[in-house]
């Protein structure tokens, strides 16, 4: 009895994370991550902020455990030089490269991975830290782990050619699935509820309802931006108390309830398109950014689905020229 | 669809049948990753301060098991009358001008300004040292004390109102004390 269980479970297991799912939408999410991640790298987590933190004073140094972890061959305490950052820098950056057009996907996305882990943890080793990279590195490592390198990629060029095959049908891309594919998605997907609850937990465990008393969230768009009198947004949703009470409420259901969508798939359809305005809205006031979210919102887009509606809509219209 | 392009679809769908090890593997990073978030989430072990009884499950806060983080921001509620301190940090040059100081002025950010603020607080002149000496290597002039000051800017519910400046704190600088001390910026 107790192994028909065991059984069962096993047979939900492979059934929940390892049904078959399309690769493009695998590439697809990895092009996006890969390419912001890259662009943060040159820009936010550039050379000269790495310069800064290598310059600061070893008494605010205090190394995360990935990082100290990552550095264990060197020695426990170890301070890497910003000659070492430099190196790794420039060995990330081209790792990530390779990773975006698809070139020894796996492999490239293994070294990006650390790579970027590397240097996020060493920034945040000096007693700041910040929240929005961190579910990036983590879907980053994910997709290293499965063949998002399949499809849209270099490696499948190569691989068409070598097969003497016609090298690219973006038609046939969406009929190109593994029961690898769903894995990486679908855990993002639990990431993202689990995070959000996290925020809501914080939320009420620490206000309770008075969170939602409207002067909360009030406070918080008027204290985000330097000068709040100059701006439009907080202003304008601040000025009137019943909005930002229920934009209070608004924003706990969201959070507190996002996991929904791991039940209802098709709450999605809801879900993304409020987070995509709840993160806008954020940015836009000067709040905490979160823009890695928007954009890793790709995981739960069909992409497949997307590739066959345009199919569609473009052989209708071919028909229809033709007929005309 | 052509025979061919059929063909390469059944390979493509086929060519990637897992082995068992490779499902237990994977099964393996998926257990991981969802028990380390939800261990991050549900701060099991990072309980708050004031529940002394649970002091000793006190081991892993944020950012420890990083990327695996709680998200704790904006958890405070806020009500009319809360003040949110604005902290003014002046310098007095050796020919007693006062010049404000802020992040840039020490290459930091506003929270890895904060700490140094605070070290200014806490009057750790040491600690205060290594910040000052940066800032003369950099501006070319030394300070001899630190003044804090705190503007409040005051919530009333409505809006924001600044409330009155006051002075909190006063750190002379002794330049005879450094001793050995090593500015270890680098």
């Amino acid at each position: 009895m107790k192994s028909a269980f065991i059984d069962k479970m096993v047979e939900w297991w492979q059934r929940y994370w390892f049904s078959p799912g399309a690769l493009v939408n695998l590439a697809i999410v990895r092009i996006l991550a890969v390419g912001y991640q890259l662009w943060y790298l040159l820009t936010f987590n550039n050379l000269a902020l790495l310069a800064e933190r290598a310059s600061l004073p070893d008494n605010l140094y205090a190394p995360v455990l990935a990082l100290r972890i990552m550095l264990l061959p060197f020695g426990s305490g170890y301070r890497p030089s910003f000659e070492l950052l430099e190196v790794v820098f420039w060995i990330t950056v081209a790792a990530g490269g390779l990773a975006l057009v698809g070139f020894r996907t796996n492999l490239s996305l293994v070294v990006f991975t650390i790579g970027a882990l590397f240097i996020q943890t060493f920034v945040y080793s000096f007693g700041d830290f910040h929240h929005p990279e961190a579910i990036l590195i983590m879907a980053l490592a994910l997709l290293a782990l499965s063949p998002s390198g399949e499809v849209l990629s270099v490696d499948h060029w190569l691989r068409q050619r070598r097969r003497g095959r016609r090298a690219f049908d973006v038609w046939d891309l969406s009929n190109q699935t593994s029961v690898l594919a769903t894995w990486p998605l679908l855990l993002t997907q639990w990431l993202f509820s689990l995070i959000y609850f996290s925020a809501a937990l914080s939320k009420v465990l620490n206000s309770g309802l008075d969170w939602m008393n409207g002067y909360t969230l009030r406070y918080y768009m008027l204290t985000a931006t330097p000068t709040p009198a100059d701006d439009w947004l907080p202003m304008l949703l601040g000025q009137n108390f019943l909005v930002v009470t229920l934009l209070s409420w608004a924003v706990i259901l969201f959070e507190g309830t996002f996991f929904l969508v791991l039940i209802f798939p098709r709450l999605a359809w809801i879900y993304v398109p409020i987070g995509i305005g709840m993160h806008a809205s954020i940015q836009l006031m000067g709040m905490a950014p979160f823009p890695q979210y928007m954009l890793l919102y790709s995981v739960f887009v069909p992409w497949d689905d997307v590739i066959k509606w345009t199919q569609t809509r473009v052989k209708l219209t071919a028909v229809n020229s033709a007929k005309a | 669809m052509s025979k061919s392009q059929e063909g390469y679809k059944a390979s493509m769908n086929n060519s990637d049948k897992p082995t068992s090890k490779s499902y237990l593997l994977i099964s393996l990073v998926i257990v991981f990753f969802l028990v380390l978030q939800s261990v991050a989430t549900s701060r099991i072990l990072c309980p708050p301060r004031n529940v002394t009884a649970l002091a000793p499950l006190r081991v892993c806060c944020s950012p420890a098991m990083y990327p695996f983080l709680d998200y704790p921001m904006y958890m405070k509620a806020h009500y009319p009358g809360d003040q949110m301190p604005r902290i003014r940090v002046y310098g007095i040059q050796e020919d007693s001008t006062r010049v404000r100081i802020q992040s840039q002025d020490l290459n930091l950010n506003k929270w890895l300004f904060g700490k140094f603020t605070d070290a200014v607080l806490n009057g750790e002149t040491e600690k205060v040292k290594i910040y000052t000496d940066f800032y003369s290597r950099k501006h070319g002039t030394n300070l001899v004390a630190l003044t804090i000051e705190i503007e409040p800017l005051i919530f009333t519910g409505q809006e924001l109102k600044s409330g009155q400046a006051q002075v909190v704190k006063e750190l002379s600088l002794n330049q005879a004390g450094i001793g050995d001390e090593i500015s270890v910026y680098r």
